[in-house]
């Protein structure tokens, strides 16, 4: 037993920490601000703040992935499955909307930069084409 | 021959079984339609469970012999008809023992406009907030447990809590530093419910229903989301009047129950962190019922439950987890006696097989039965031979949602 808590702990020690530098929080150029408090984009992703500078937001999600990851451990302080029983919570007592979630970073920022509103979130090396780059303050 | 009720729960279990298979079998995914230029989403569950107990038979199932009789599924669709207009409905069918026989019931329907973060308003059916899980206690699939601590969110007494039709305000106010504050307020009425569990323990003292209880009032849920990330707490209230007309069967003595204050408190704290979750409940439920005429003297009662309850997600696709139960349905008879506590310590396994489909094992200690008039799983009618103390349950329990 104590051999097999050694080894998880050397397992979690060599997995790479996931940092908020492996991630950047677009929005489409519509968004009428620069940077957001990081307690305003986890409402924002939680669905409890619906707008900012004056526009209807929707938050858009990577469907699982290293860079999801980093974004919920910096930002939302929620596990992966944490977080889809919350909108699974929304989406079965009718008070919301599970976000819309793309398996690429390419298919965030095509409906990022289509849809009025959108905020979404890609890896630091990602092409976000003329997506507008939030600043999480 | 099969009676038309043994024949409509058959062929409601056959259908949500199919319907099981089906939805499990295919790669599951949340769908959306699109009606006259707006998107329209389309959710839903079916849930299978399996109940074995060496002594007692729970929940109105014939569990010593072990039972299958605990399906339930539901259906919604939801749409943004505007920025702040939103509307939807769900359908929900259970058949579990007698509860619930397979009626398809709204579960909620209603319009919901948003002013504004802090401020919106809705009408219609709603569930209904009251401590941490009653307005998701049939969404086995967020928990670790197959049961949830049945000293509080008892299944065969689901409709007395699950919903309102009227009206909610709700909103979430921001507290700069210290967190957030979502409040939820409601007035409206509770929907009778032909089989729910208070008629079959009413009826099983001996007594008829001569007219459908009717319940209405209101309550107000306040849940801090404090500083501390991952922890909430809460306080909900609830007060209604309550009345029903009923028979004392073998005098055909007629008379009206009336319970003017009905109320029911509760307060909660749940706790998240990447892998562990910690939940804490305490409720306090008082009646006070005066009997016209006065065949009984007035009844005040007043009931107490608790729980504590952890798990922890040992792997990707497995997690553990234990809870202790507790009810005493008369704060003024001794806790000790039988009839007058549920005590129940359970110990759960959850596999997610994959995002949408998980299977549960749970063994149940239980001590006690309750008051079965007022039951909470203990049922004269399908235990007709008295109650044992002690009751070891097995649950197996299955679900799908998309």
């Amino acid at each position: 037993m104590r051999t097999y808590g050694l080894l998880l702990t050397l397992v979690a020690l060599l997995v790479a920490p996931l940092k908020a530098a492996d991630v950047q929080v677009i929005a489409n150029p519509d968004v009428n601000v620069a940077a957001l408090s990081a307690n305003d984009l986890k409402d924002i992703f939680l669905g409890s703040k619906t707008a900012v500078g004056g526009t209807s937001i929707e938050p858009v999600l990577r469907m699982s992935g290293a860079t999801h990851e980093a974004f919920l451990q910096a930002y939302i302080g929620k596990s992966d499955s944490a977080l889809r029983n919350h909108f699974k919570t929304l989406v079965f007592t009718g008070k919301g909307t599970q976000p819309k979630a793309f398996s690429t970073d390419a298919e965030v920022v095509k409906y990022v930069l289509s849809t009025k509103g959108a905020i979404g979130y890609v890896s630091a090396s990602a092409d976000t084409g003329s997506a507008k780059k939030i600043q999480v303050k | 021959m099969m009676s038309a009720g043994t024949t409509r729960r058959v062929a409601t279990g056959a259908v949500l079984s199919a319907l099981l298979l089906g939805v499990s079998a295919s790669a599951v995914q949340a769908q959306s339609i699109t009606v006259g230029g707006k998107e329209v989403a389309v959710h839903g569950f079916v849930q299978q469970g399996f109940n074995v107990t060496n002594e007692n038979n729970i929940l109105l199932m014939d569990t010593k012999k072990g039972s299958a009789e605990m399906t339930d599924a539901a259906l919604n669709v939801s749409s943004n008809l505007t920025r702040r207009l939103r509307v939807g409905a769900q359908a929900y069918v259970r058949n579990i023992g007698q509860l619930g026989n397979g009626a398809v019931e709204v579960d909620w329907a209603f319009a919901d406009y948003k002013f504004a973060d802090a401020f919106g308003v809705r009408g219609g059916k709603m569930k209904t907030v009251l401590g941490l899980f009653s307005d998701t206690q049939d969404m086995e699939f967020l928990y670790t447990w197959a049961l949830l601590p049945q000293g509080m969110y008892p299944l065969d007494l689901r409709s007395i809590t699950i919903a309102h039709i009227g009206a909610d305000v709700y909103g979430t106010v921001k507290l700069q530093k210290a967190g957030s504050l979502a409040y939820t307020g409601y007035l409206g009425k509770v929907q009778d419910d032909n089989h729910g569990g208070y008629r079959y323990g009413v009826q099983d003292a001996g007594l008829g229903f001569r007219s459908k209880v009717t319940s209405r009032g209101g309550g107000l849920d306040l849940r801090w989301s404090t500083p501390v990330n991952g922890l909430i707490t809460g306080y909900s209230f609830t007060q209604t009047h309550d009345s029903v007309d009923l028979v004392v069967n073998a005098f055909r003595l007629p008379f009206s129950a009336d319970t003017k204050q009905a109320r029911r408190q509760s307060a909660y704290a749940d706790y998240q962190a990447s892998r562990l979750r910690l939940s804490a409940e305490l409720r306090r439920e008082s009646r006070d019922t005066i009997l016209t005429p006065a065949i009984f003297p007035r009844s005040a009662v007043a009931s107490r439950s608790w729980f504590a309850a952890g798990s922890y997600r040992l792997f990707e696709k497995l997690e553990v987890g234990s809870y202790f139960s507790h009810y005493q349905y008369s704060d003024k008879l001794p806790v000790s006696n039988r009839d007058n506590h549920i005590y129940d310590t359970a110990i759960s396994g959850r596999v997610d097989l994959n995002r949408f489909w998980n299977v549960k094992v749970e063994g149940h200690f239980i001590d006690g039965n309750g008051n079965p008039t007022f039951a909470r799983g203990f049922y004269r009618r399908n235990n007709t031979s008295g109650f044992n103390a002690k009751t070891r349950m097995l649950v197996l329990r299955t679900g799908v949602n998309f």
